[in-house]
C-alpha cells in the first residue's frame, strides 16, 4: 500500500508518542533495582578484596575536615598525593583518632586479612610510626618476636593439611594444576582469595579460583577432562574437582560446555538454583538474577532443579523458574564464537530424536485378535506381543539415513557407541539383525503370540503364531531368510517349512537337520555357555529340536510339536470358536485394549501338578496339604498386562483365585482408607502401607498351616507362650487393627530413620504385653549374668512415650500410641515428628510428587502402596554411595546409572488393590511401555535402554 | 541556576515518589559502596529505568542499563567531582541511559533483534484498548523505530531520543550536548526522514 507523507508523519508521530508513554510498572522498576543493588553490592565486595578501592569519592578538590581528609587516603595509600598534601594528612592522622581508624582499615582492606593479626598486635605508637611511613611496614624487633609463633603457627597447618590429606585423600582433586585458558579475547580475571591477576591464553588456573570475563570479553577454558567451557562476558565461574568428577561453578552469567567423555565420571555445573549432570555433550547454561536457563545443544543432559528433576535433549531448553521465558537456543547461544558450528549441531542432533520418534509409530493397544481363537483348548499360556519389528526397523533404517547424509552426525553417533576395538563387528550385527527384525515386522501383522499347551508329560508345547500380511509372498521370504539364518549360524537352523500337515511325519527328520545337530552337539563342547545364548531358538535346547513351520489361511504357525500345529489346523477346520475360561479371560483383556500381555492359566497348571513335578506320594500329600492350607490351591489366572495412554503407561499385573480367597492368600484386606500415612511425612524416602484382615485371624492361618506342615515348629511356639504367659493371639495379635505401615522418613546417616506405624484397638493391653515380653526377657538375661532392658516412661507435650533400651546395645525401640495408632521408631524425636505431621494434616498425602505418582482412577483407596522418593536422600549419601556403586556395575550401561547421579531419580509408585477373588497389583511409568520407544531401541541418548547394550548382551561382548 | 539543573530536576520529579518508597534490602556488609553511590542509585534508578525501558521495550535490557551505569560509575576512576556530579545527576544518567541502552541495542544487532519478543511490551499493549491485528502492529512499529535508532549515529540517535522519549526542547538538548540548536533541529530532521523512510519499507514489505 502506497502511503502518502501526512499518513506516515502522523503513523511516527503515533508510534513515537506510544513510545514517549511507555511506562513499566513501578513493582517491576523495584524489583529490578533491588536485584542490581545487591549485584552491585557483590561487586564493590570482590573490588575490595582484589585491593582496587575505587569505590569512594574523589579526593575533594579543598580540604575541610574529616569527610575530606578521608577522600584523600586512597590516595595516599597508592603514593598518588602531592608531598603538601600527604604530609597535611599525616599530620592530621596523628591527630585525629577516627580518621587514623579510617586509614588504618583502608590499609587492612589493601593489605589483605592476613596481615591483620600482626598488625592488631602492634601498640598504638607502632601504628602510628607505620602510618607516618605511609607504607605498612613491620618493626624488625616485631617480626623477631612472631618468629617463634610462625613456626608454631606452620607446624599446625602442616599437620592439619597431612591429617586433611589422609582423610581426604579419596575426594582430593585429581589433577588440580591441568586447567588453563584455551583462548581469551578481551579481559579476563583470576581471582583468588588474596590476589587477582589477569589471565591470557595458555595461562594456567587452579580450583576454586574465580574466572571472570570483563564486560564485552570471551574466553574459552579448558579443563583437564578436555571438557571446553565457553564464557560469555560478565561471567564468573569457578571449578572443583574431585574423584566424581569436575563441578563447574557458575556464579552469573553464561557459559557454554563441550563436556568430554566423562567415563564413570560426571561433569556438572551448579548455579545458585540448578545443578545438571552431563556424561559429554554440548549445553549451554545461563545463569541470571531470576533464574538459570539450560539449554542444549547435543546429546542429552540431566538437570536437578527446585527438587525436580529433567532429562533435556539436544534443542530442549528448561528455566529454573516458571515464567523465565524460554528463547530459541539458537538465540541462547548466538553470542558464542561458535555459534554458527552449534548451530548446525542443534539441528542434525535435535532432529534425529525427535523425529524418530515422531515418524515412527508405536503400536497402539489393541481391542481384537484373531489369534487367540486359534490357540488351543487347554492353552496354559499366552503372550502377546505388539509387532515391534516394522517401526524398529524403520527407525534404524532413518538412522543410517541420517548419518549417512551428515558427516558431523556420524562423527558424533560413532562417540556414543564406540568404546572398543570390535564395534565394527558389533555395528554390522546391529546392522543385520535390524534387517531381520524390519523384514519380519513387515511381513507379519501387529501382533504375534505365543502360546503352550501341556502334553501328556506336562511338558509345554509351545506356538508361536502370527497373521501374515502377504499370504503369496511369505513362502517365498520365509525361504530366503531361512537361508540367510542358516548361512549366519553355520547350518545350525534346523527349521522345516511344511505344505501339508497330514502327510509330514515326526520321525524323521530331514537330513541337514541330522548334520546340524551332529555338527552342534560336537562344537557345544567347546563353546561356551553365552555363546549359546546368541543363536536362534531350536539351539537353546539341550537337544536341537526342529521347528515345524506351517502356513496356512493367511496365518503362519511355528512349533517344535507337530502336534500343537495339528491341534490349530483342526480348530481351523473345525470353524469351531468356542472359548473356554482362560480364553473368556484373556478375550475381556484384549476388549479392554492391550499393549502387551503375558497371562498363565494357573489352575490347570496346578491341576497337572503331579505330572510336572513328578514329586513321590507323601512329597505330593504335605505340598498338597499346604497347598490347601494356604489357599493357594485356588488360584486361577494371572495376567500381567501393559497399556500404553497418551501419558503414561499402566503395567498391571492380576492373580486370579476360583472362588474367594481363603488362607494366607486372603490376608491382604480390600481397599481401604490408610490412616496411618498420616503419620508420615512429604519428605519421606520410603513409605510401604498395606491393610490386612484381623490379625487374629492371620495367626489362627499360620498356626492351622504350621499344624499340618511343620508339627513341631508349632509345639515350640505353644511351649515359648506357655513359659512366657504371653498368647500370641490373645495378647498381641487381638490388640492389632489391620493397618501396617513403615516408611524411612528423615536422614539415612548414621541410622536409618525409620518408622513403623500399626493399627492398635487395645493400646493398654499391647503395652502390657510389651511390658510382660520385657520382663521375660530380662529374666532370661539374669539367668546369663547379662545386663537386661528397661522400659523407660517419659511425658513430652501431653503424649506418653515409650523407652525400651539396654545398657550394653545402643539402639533403642521408641513407642507411643496416639489416634488408635502404635507408633514406633528408634528415638523419642522423631516419634514427636511424626506426631506433628499427623496434626499438620501436612502430611505424605500432601505431597505433590506423591500425589503425581498415583494413578488416575476411580477408586481412592488401596490394599497395599509401596512408594520411593530417594532424591533428597542421595544427596546426602552420594560421596559413599558413589564410590560403592563403581565396584557393582550391574546395569547394562557401563558407569551409569550411579545412585550418586541424578539419574533415575524420579519417585515411583506400585500399588495393590485386593478383591473377594483377585489381587490386582500396579506400576504405572511414564512414556512407552517399559520406557520403550523407537529412538530408545536404538540407544539414541536419553535412552537408559538400547537394542545395542542388549545385543552386547546377548553376544557375550564385553 | 543552570537550565540544564532545571530541566533534569523537572524530568525526574515524577519519579520521586517512587524513589522515596525504595527500601533497599541490605545485610551488614564490611565494604559497602559509599554512601554517594547508594544516595545516587536510591534516587534515580527510576529515572534510569524508565529511560532504558523506553529505548529497549524489555525490563530485562533495562535491567542491564541500570546495572551497567552503576556498575561504570563504581568502577570509573576518571569521574567527575561527587559534588558535581550530584547536582548534576539526573541529566548526566539520564543522558547515560540513553547511550546504553543505545549501545546495547546495537550490539544486540539487526537479525536478532527482529526475532526478539518482549513480552512486556505485549503484555502493556495488550491491556490497551487496540485490536489484536492493531497491537500486533503496534509492537512491529515500535521495534522498526528502535531498531533505526541503534543503525543511527549515536549523536542523532541520542538528541531524537532526548527530545521525542524524554520530552526536553531542542534548545536544552543544544545547552546539555554543548551543540548549537540549529544542529540539534537539522538532526532531529534527519532523524525523522529515515524513520518515516523505515516505516514506509515496512508497511510495504
Amino acid at each position: 500500500m502506497k502511503q502518502n507523507k501526512k499518513q506516515l508523519e502522523n503513523l511516527l508521530d503515533e508510534t513515537i508518542a506510544s513510545i514517549h508513554h511507555t511506562q513499566p510498572e513501578a513493582a517491576h522498576i523495584e524489583d529490578a533495582a533491588a536485584r542490581v543493588w545487591a549485584r552491585l553490592e557483590t561487586h564493590a565486595q570482590s573490588d575490595y578484596a582484589m585491593n582496587e578501592i575505587k569505590l569512594e569519592s574523589a579526593p575533594a578538590a579543598q580540604v575541610r575536615g574529616c569527610a575530606d581528609y578521608q577522600t584523600l587516603m586512597p590516595s595516599h595509600i597508592r603514593h598518588e598525593l602531592s608531598p603538601a598534601r600527604a604530609l597535611l594528612l599525616e599530620d592530621h592522622t596523628r591527630e585525629c583518632v577516627a580518621c587514623r581508624h579510617a586509614m588504618q582499615n583502608l590499609k587492612d582492606a589493601r593489605n589483605g586479612v592476613a596481615n591483620r593479626s600482626v598488625v592488631q598486635l602492634q601498640t598504638k605508637n607502632q601504628r602510628v610510626r607505620a602510618s607516618n611511613r605511609a607504607r605498612p611496614v613491620a618493626p624488625l624487633y616485631q617480626l623477631a618476636s612472631h618468629v617463634a609463633q610462625w613456626r608454631v603457627a606452620a607446624a599446625v597447618v602442616v599437620a592439619c593439611c597431612l591429617v586433611a590429606l589422609a582423610v581426604w585423600q579419596p575426594f582430593a582433586p585429581m589433577s588440580a594444576v591441568n586447567m588453563s585458558v584455551e583462548a581469551a579475547d578481551g579481559a579476563l580475571y583470576r581471582i583468588a582469595a588474596s590476589d587477582t591477576a589477569p589471565l591470557t591464553t595458555g595461562d594456567r588456573f587452579a580450583v576454586n579460583d574465580h574466572v571472570r570475563t570483563a564486560k564485552d570479553a570471551q574466553a574459552t577454558l579448558r579443563l583437564s577432562d578436555g571438557s571446553l567451557i565457553e564464557m560469555r562476558e560478565r561471567s564468573q565461574l569457578a571449578v572443583e574437582e574431585n574423584r566424581d568428577g569436575a563441578t563447574i561453578n557458575l556464579e552469573r552469567g553464561q557459559i557454554i560446555v563441550q563436556a568430554a567423555k566423562q567415563g564413570d565420571k560426571s561433569l556438572f555445573v551448579r548455579t545458585s538454583d540448578a545443578l545438571v549432570a552431563v556424561k559429554g555433550t554440548t549445553f549451554s547454561v545461563n545463569s541470571g538474577t531470576r533464574a538459570s536457563r539450560i539449554a542444549v545443544i547435543e546429546g542429552e543432559v540431566k538437570v536437578d532443579a527446585g527438587g525436580k528433576q529433567h532429562s533435556l535433549h539436544a534443542g530442549e531448553q528448561a528455566a529454573t523458574r516458571t515464567g523465565l521465558e524460554t528463547v530459541p537456543v539458537a538465540q541462547e547461544i548466538s553470542w558464542s564464537k561458535n555459534a554458527a558450528r552449534y548451530r548446525q549441531l542443534l539441528a542434525e542432533a535435535k532432529g534425529v530424536r525427535a523425529d524418530i520418534d515422531a515418524r515412527i509409530t508405536r503400536p497402539g493397544r489393541r481391542y481384537s485378535t484373531r489369534l487367540l481363537d486359534l490357540t488351543a483348548t487347554g492353552t496354559v499360556f499366552y503372550v502377546g506381543l505388539p509387532n515391534w519389528g516394522e517401526s524398529l526397523g524403520e527407525a534404524h533404517k532413518q538412522l543410517q539415513e541420517r548419518l549417512a547424509q551428515n558427516p558431523a552426525l556420524a562423527g558424533w553417533w560413532q562417540g556414543q557407541n564406540t568404546n572398543n576395538a570390535n564395534d565394527t563387528k558389533r555395528e554390522a550385527h546391529i546392522g543385520f539383525m535390524m534387517d531381520r527384525v524390519r523384514a519380519w515386522g513387515s511381513q507379519l501383522g501387529d501382533e504375534i503370540a505365543i502360546s503352550a499347551t501341556l502334553d501328556g508329560k506336562g511338558e509345554p508345547a509351545p506356538l508361536v503364531l502370527a497373521e501374515v500380511k502377504n499370504a503369496n509372498g511369505f513362502r517365498e521370504f520365509l525361504t530366503r531368510e531361512i537361508e540367510t539364518l542358516k548361512s549366519q549360524s553355520n547350518g545350525h537352523v534346523s527349521i522345516r517349512v511344511i505344505d501339508d500337515l497330514s502327510n509330514v511325519a515326526n520321525a524323521t527328520p530331514p537330513a541337514v537337520s541330522n548334520d546340524a545337530v551332529k555338527k552342534s552337539r560336537g562344537d557345544s563342547t567347546r563353546r561356551d555357555s553365552r555363546r549359546d545364548m546368541r543363536q536362534d531358538k531350536p539351539r537353546q535346547d539341550k537337544a536341537p529340536q526342529e521347528l515345524f513351520v506351517w502356513i496356512h489361511d493367511g496365518f503362519v504357525f511355528a512349533s517344535p510339536s507337530l502336534d500343537a500345529l495339528r491341534d490349530v489346523a483342526a480348530k481351523l477346520e473345525s470353524g469351531n470358536t468356542t472359548r473356554d475360561a482362560f480364553h473368556e479371560r484373556l478375550a475381556d483383556v484384549y476388549r479392554d485394549g492391550t499393549n502387551f500381555v503375558l497371562a498363565a492359566d494357573l489352575a490347570t497348571i496346578l491341576a497337572r501338578r503331579d505330572a510336572i513335578t513328578q514329586d513321590t506320594a507323601q512329597d505330593a500329600a504335605t505340598r498338597d496339604a499346604m497347598l490347601h492350607q494356604t489357599g493357594f490351591d485356588d488360584l486361577q489366572f494371572l495376567i500381567i498386562e501393559s497399556k500404553d495412554s497418551d501419558t503414561r503407561t499402566e503395567n498391571i499385573a492380576t492373580v486370579s483365585f476360583k472362588g474367594a480367597r481363603r488362607g494366607m492368600a486372603s490376608w491382604l484386606a480390600a481397599p481401604h482408607a490408610m490412616g496411618a500415612l498420616d503419620f508420615i511425612s512429604r519428605d519421606a524416602h520410603l513409605a510401604s502401607a498395606f491393610v490386612v484382615k484381623q490379625p487374629a485371624t492371620i495367626v489362627d492361618d499360620l498356626f492351622a498351616t504350621l499344624r499340618n506342615v511343620e508339627p513341631d515348629a508349632l509345639t515350640e511356639i505353644e511351649t515359648a507362650q506357655n513359659e512366657s504367659g504371653v498368647n500370641l493371639r490373645a495378647d498381641l495379635a487381638a490388640t492389632m487393627g489391620g493397618e501396617f505401615a513403615f516408611a524411612i522418613d528423615g536422614a539415612l546417616l548414621p541410622f536409618p530413620s525409620w518408622k513403623l506405624i500399626a493399627e492398635v484397638y487395645q493400646p493398654a493391653k499391647l503395652h502390657e504385653t510389651l511390658t510382660r515380653l520385657v520382663g521375660k526377657a530380662n529374666e532370661r538375661l539374669r539367668a546369663e549374668n547379662k545386663p537386661g532392658l528397661e522400659i523407660v516412661t517419659s511425658e513430652l507435650g501431653g503424649h506418653t512415650y515409650y523407652t525400651i533400651k539396654s545398657a550394653n546395645f545402643p539402639v533403642e525401640f521408641n513407642y507411643t500410641f496416639a489416634e488408635g495408632y502404635l507408633i514406633a521408631a528408634p528415638s523419642r524425636a522423631l516419634l514427636a515428628r511424626a506426631l506433628e505431621t499427623k496434626a499438620s494434616g501436612d502430611n505424605l498425602r500432601q505431597s505433590p510428587r506423591f500425589i503425581a505418582a498415583l494413578p488416575e482412577g476411580s477408586d481412592p483407596n488401596y490394599s497395599a502402596l509401596f512408594y520411593q522418593n530417594f532424591a533428597g536422600a542421595l544427596d546426602s549419601i552420594a560421596p559413599f554411595a558413589g564410590r560403592f556403586a563403581k565396584k557393582g556395575n550391574g546395569d547394562l550401561r557401563n558407569g551409569q546409572p550411579r545412585p550418586a547421579d541424578i539419574i533415575a531419580r524420579v519417585p515411583t509408585v506400585a500399588y495393590a488393590r485386593a478383591f473377594d477373588d483377585r489381587i490386582v497389583i500396579s506400576a504405572p511409568s511414564k512414556d512407552a511401555p517399559f520406557g520403550i520407544t523407537p529412538a530408545t531401541l536404538l540407544g539414541l541418548p536419553g535412552s537408559s535402554f538400547s537394542m545395542s547394550d542388549v545385543m552386547k548382551q546377548g553376544t557375550g561382548e564385553q | 541556576m543552570d537550565v540544564i539543573n532545571t530541566f533534569a530536576l523537572e524530568a525526574a520529579a515524577p519519579h520521586k515518589h517512587a524513589a522515596a518508597r525504595f527500601e533497599f534490602a541490605r545485610p551488614a556488609m564490611e565494604h559497602a559502596p559509599p554512601t554517594t553511590l547508594e544516595t545516587m542509585f536510591r534516587e534515580h534508578h527510576a529515572l534510569v529505568y524508565r529511560t532504558a525501558y523506553r529505548i529497549t521495550g524489555s525490563r530485562t535490557d533495562a535491567e542491564d542499563v541500570l546495572q551497567t551505569i552503576f556498575l561504570r560509575l563504581m568502577q570509573s576512576s576518571e569521574k567527575p567531582d561527587t559534588r558535581d556530579l550530584n547536582l548534576r545527576a539526573e541529566a548526566y544518567l539520564c543522558r547515560a541511559a540513553i547511550n546504553a541502552s543505545l549501545d546495547l541495542m546495537r550490539a544486540r544487532g539487526r537479525a536478532s533483534f527482529v526475532a526478539f519478543d518482549d513480552t512486556d511490551e505485549a503484555q502493556w499493549v495488550k491491556d490497551s484498548a487496540l485490536n489484536p491485528e492493531a497491537r500486533h502492529e503496534s509492537i512491529e512499529l515500535r521495534n522498526v523505530i528502535r531498531r533505526t535508532l541503534a543503525e543511527m549515529s549515536a549523536r542523532t540517535a541520542e538528541v531524537f531520543a532526548l527530545r521525542y522519549f524524554e520530552g526536553y526542547g531542542n534548545a536544552e538538548i543544544a545547552r546539555a550536548l554543548d551543540i548549537s540548536p540549529l544542529v540539534v533541529g537539522v538532526q532531529l530532521h534527519r532523524a525523522r526522514v529515515r524513520l518515516q523512510n523505515e516505516l514506509k519499507k515496512f508497511l510495504e514489505s
